[in-house]
């Protein structure tokens, strides 16, 4: 017990930089949230930001005009191509276009600003061949132009008949289950950087000397330690679900709500794991603080929490599969799906974070036992 | 006295191993990460592919045209819009359940129905062509009626497409996850800020051996730091060297800069950074700790609000406070290297530059006198 209470007797003096670095990491958690905007699920035609010159000023350019108005959403910009680099390049607006003088009397053609290839474009360029090819169409039946105009819209107007079927669930993009992925990054850097340095005074100096020279075992030296760092971690953890709890708490009610917590907490047992063995490989603090960054970083990168699990390719995805990360990943989506699978990805990713946590603990306390000098 | 002090230094980072393989490895490793994640993204969200649609036949009428419509449309670079299963109603549905297509279409008795399961792009897209396929045919019927001698005209009118000129935006990478990689570099760039608290730390009689032996030697302060932090700047230079030409020549990573230019404003970075590292290390009263804490809260702060882990966080930030963007150091260093990729001219990246310059001489000017003349009661 000398080991246990001489543990949190340190961890009083590394109490500051700890509350540092959850309040830092729990801030990134929190504004990645909160940029994120939410998608609505009832069905509806995707609008686009979209910026129109019309330097023709003709009946026909200002019809296109209002009628690309009502069906997007129109953004200012000044005229000028750097003006124009910075919204597409930046995604504020996804399409320039530009009437020409003469565009009427067919002397020029219409001028685009647009990223290759993007689909955004195409479905906007529908949107322009739609509307032009009824317009003339009905301009060459012998309308006027007003008329012409008015009866496009009318014939724009008929809509195919769309129903919304519910499908597999994929509703991974709601703001608790960005808080539970972001989670992963936050709660692996948390205690990494906070945690090491306080096992780094017990596997150094004085303190490592005068317990070797005591009569506790180092394997009961390092169960001590253990035990020490798993409340510390728990104290962590509950931070997090506090947070969680409070910004959305509508998760705590859900049946979901055990399978989480299981989640969580043996997520965080593989981050003590990796923290003890890093605490036994160096003992310099800002190394610890560059390892942090990089096991934090490329397992979020890696296994789907930066970039969604959809867009990285299959040997990326394998190679996350050797990432504790990952599996967490895998039993938060099917906890966000709610899919009936869930009992089965849930068992087989909470095992397999528990044989990460063992191989890590195994390799942490061997790596202990071995330090000589 | 300082080429003395500076090879001292130099030699000392050197020995430091487990230190100068984490300043090299660790941006090499974030590196291949991103490029390993960010590989194939744009291909599968931006890139047009076919979208895959199911379509079912229930009808008494001849449903070629609708057929013919489907299968003959293509975008400009002759990808046809549309990946086409014709099924029946029921395989149709567990194809669109286990979404395998992104909608179902039923066409009956002349008219198309779409099922989809999700709004987005696809669906829209697909809804938009049937909706042209379903207007098209009432101008043609009303054509027929009011003037059937038009309808040859009519159908060539509708068949014709809209030219739409395309003008090049820039000759540089338009590439938007280029974001990443010059967060990343600008977060290897402000990682020198732990070099320079250990400059401070090593400066102080009060925190370390070396500060009392420093203190107590001959040699100005000035002359002193200065070498210290020329030593770092090095250790750093080298450091963004190996990455730059890691992401360039191993990598291939057209970031639209070169060589030189990526390699200078990265070093602009990375006096920043060792200037705030060296006020941190200046604060009196904070443990070794904390400061260490403090330091990596601002590299890591100021990476993620350049838009290292998300890409879209400049742009948010820009609406919410534009002031923190003109201001960060990582989103300087990122905007320069923006500009200087996408932009023809010089004009807003002489603007950052200029920031940046600015804010290391408030940094440099302050950190000296948070180090200068310090007097102990008692060591």
């Amino acid at each position: 017990m000398t080991v246990f209470k001489t543990f949190f007797k340190v961890a009083r003096a590394y109490i500051r930089p700890a509350i540092i670095y959850t309040c830092i990491f729990l801030g990134i958690t929190l504004l990645i949230n909160k940029s994120y905007k939410n998608e609505d699920s009832s069905y509806e035609n995707a609008r686009l930001d979209l910026a129109i010159f019309d330097n023709d000023h003709s009946d026909l350019s200002e019809h296109l005009s209002s009628y690309l108005e009502e069906k997007h959403n129109l953004v200012t910009l000044s005229y000028d191509k750097d003006a124009f680099r910075d919204a597409i390049y930046q995604r504020t607006c996804e399409y320039v276009l530009i009437i020409p003088k003469g565009y009427e009397k067919g002397d020029a053609t219409l001028e685009s600003y647009k990223l290759p290839g993007s689909i955004y474009s195409s479905l906007l360029e529908n949107n322009i061949d739609q509307y032009l090819s009824l317009y003339k169409s009905y301009l060459s039946m012998g309308l006027k132009p007003d008329s012409a105009h008015q009866k496009a819209l009318d014939t724009i107007d008929k809509t195919v008949d769309v129903k919304l079927q519910s499908a597999k669930q994929t509703n991974t993009n709601n703001p608790e289950h960005r808080f539970f992925s972001y989670f992963t990054y936050a709660i692996i850097s948390v205690i990494i950087s906070a945690l090491t340095p306080i096992l780094i005074r017990f596997h150094n100096g004085d303190l490592k000397m005068r317990s070797l020279c005591s009569g506790i075992s180092t394997f009961r030296r390092s169960l001590s330690l253990t035990l020490g760092s798993a409340i510390f971690t728990m104290i962590i953890l509950s931070v997090y679900l506090i947070i969680g709890g409070l910004l959305f708490p509508d998760w705590l009610n859900k049946t979901t709500f055990m399978a989480r917590l299981c989640n969580t907490f043996t997520y965080s047992m593989v981050c003590l794991a990796a923290t003890f063995l890093i605490s036994t490989l160096t003992s310099n603090l800002t190394v610890v603080d560059m390892v942090s960054n990089v096991v934090g970083l490329t397992s979020s990168f890696l296994c789907g929490v930066f970039v969604p699990a959809e867009y990285l390719s299959k040997s990326v995805i394998q190679m996350g599969q050797f990432l504790p990360c990952y599996w967490y990943m895998n039993v938060e989506r099917a906890i966000s799906q709610n899919s009936y699978h869930m009992s089965f990805h849930l068992t087989n990713g909470i095992l397999v974070q528990w044989l990460f946590f063992i191989a890590l603990m195994a390799m942490g306390l061997l790596a202990a036992k071995k330090e000589r000098f | 006295m300082f080429l003395h002090l500076f090879k001292y230094r130099f030699l000392s980072f050197v020995r430091e191993k487990s230190m100068i393989f984490w300043i090299l490895v660790f941006p090499i490793i974030l590196g291949t990460c991103f490029y390993l994640a960010f590989g194939k993204i744009n291909e599968k969200s931006e890139n047009f592919t076919s979208i895959p649609v199911a379509i079912v036949m229930e009808t008494k009428e001849d449903g070629t045209a609708f057929q013919d419509f489907m299968s003959s449309l293509k975008t400009k670079e002759d990808t046809p819009f549309f990946k086409v299963t014709y099924t029946t109603r029921k395989k149709g549905e567990k194809l669109l359940k286990d979404k395998k297509v992104d909608g179902l279409i039923l066409y009956k008795d002349g008219t198309p129905h779409l099922t989809i399961t999700e709004s987005g792009y696809n669906a829209t897209i697909i809804k938009t062509v049937l909706e042209r396929y379903i207007q098209s045919a009432e101008v043609v019927i009303s054509a027929y009626k009011k003037n059937p001698a038009k309808v040859p005209g009519i159908l060539e009118t509708l068949s014709e497409g809209v030219e739409i000129k395309e003008n090049k935006l820039t000759s540089g990478n338009p590439d938007n996850i280029l974001e990443y990689f010059y967060a990343l570099i600008a977060m290897a760039s402000l990682f020198s800020s732990l070099t320079g608290r250990t400059l401070a730390w090593q400066a102080k009689a009060n925190k370390s051996a070396i500060g009392m032996r420093k203190t107590c030697g001959a040699t100005h302060r000035l002359t002193v730091l200065l070498a210290d932090f020329c030593a770092s700047l090095f250790v750093h230079a080298i450091s963004s060297a190996l990455l730059v030409t890691y992401l360039l020549f191993v990598l291939k990573i057209n970031l639209g800069v070169s060589f030189l230019a990526t390699l200078a404003i990265s070093l602009s970075g990375a006096v920043i950074g060792l200037c705030v590292g060296l006020i941190i290390g200046s604060v009196p009263g904070l443990s070794e700790g904390t400061q260490i804490g403090l330091n990596v809260g601002f590299s890591l702060f100021s990476s993620f609000l350049s838009g290292l882990m998300m890409g879209d966080m400049k742009r948010f930030i820009e609406a919410s406070c534009p002031l923190i963007n003109h201001i960060n150091p990582a989103t300087l260093i990122s905007n320069a290297l923006y500009s200087l990729n996408i932009y023809d001219n010089y004009d807003r990246f002489l603007i950052n530059i200029f920031t940046m310059l600015g804010l290391s001489v408030i940094l440099i000017i302050t950190s000296y006198f948070m180090t200068r003349r310090e007097t102990y009661d008692s060591l």
